[in-house]
């Protein structure tokens, strides 16, 4: 599912998005409805 | 090498401009930073705060509701806060079941928005998470954060202001 998610819109907050927040976001599969920890 | 950052100025309680931008690069997911984030202003002029977090982020889920019909592969992403769970007891932590308890504009804001996100997963399916973390900070964050006004006062040898008597925790 993850490759398939290409075309992101970012909204606000760009200059706190650091690829660490990306790759904690994505590094789990995103289930339906699914509360992530960070 | 092929450009594949764009940057669209917009505002995310415009239907209209977020519309134009699903259909302009075909957005297949949602990561929503944009938000009124400090507290202490919502506390003067709530306002804002309900119109940009709520609105804002209802407007964001109606486009992708209509843009992502049928659509498999799809995610909306909200970013929210720990805030939205109130204060905290010593030994205590927040769990992602922990009842919403909300103290300020900003909060209540926030944790209404948290609901909208999770009621267009119950109500019309879609593809949503939701992160509640502390404290978000980076590189050129505005400095009335915690973080950089903390970093800034130290470096000029500044008092580091904290609310109460210190003792306030996070989990």
């Amino acid at each position: 599912m993850l490759k398939k998610l290409e075309n992101i819109l970012v909204t606000g907050g760009g200059q706190v998005l650091s690829a660490q927040t990306l790759s904690i976001i994505f590094s789990r599969t995103p289930l339906l409805g699914e509360r992530l920890s960070m | 090498m092929e450009r594949d950052n764009f940057f669209e100025k917009a505002d995310i309680c415009d239907f209209g401009e977020i519309k134009k931008i699903f259909k302009k690069y075909d957005i297949d997911t949602v990561l929503n930073f944009a938000a009124e984030s400090h507290v202490d202003r919502s506390i003067f002029g709530p306002k804002d705060f309900v119109q940009t977090n709520i609105m804002g982020t209802f407007n964001l889920l109606e486009v992708a509701r209509e843009n992502w019909k049928g659509r498999e592969y799809v995610l909306f992403h909200h970013i929210s806060t720990d805030e939205v769970y109130g204060s905290i007891e010593e030994g205590c932590y927040f769990y992602e079941d922990t009842a919403y308890k909300p103290n300020s504009p900003y909060s209540a804001s926030k944790a209404s928005s948290d609901h909208l996100v999770r009621a267009y997963h119950k109500t019309y399916g879609l593809s949503v998470t939701v992160s509640n973390c502390s404290n978000n900070y980076g590189p050129y964050q505005f400095p009335e954060k915690l973080i950089p006004l903390m970093i800034l006062n130290i470096l000029e040898e500044k008092n580091l202001p904290v609310y109460g008597d210190g003792g306030n925790m996070r989990d």
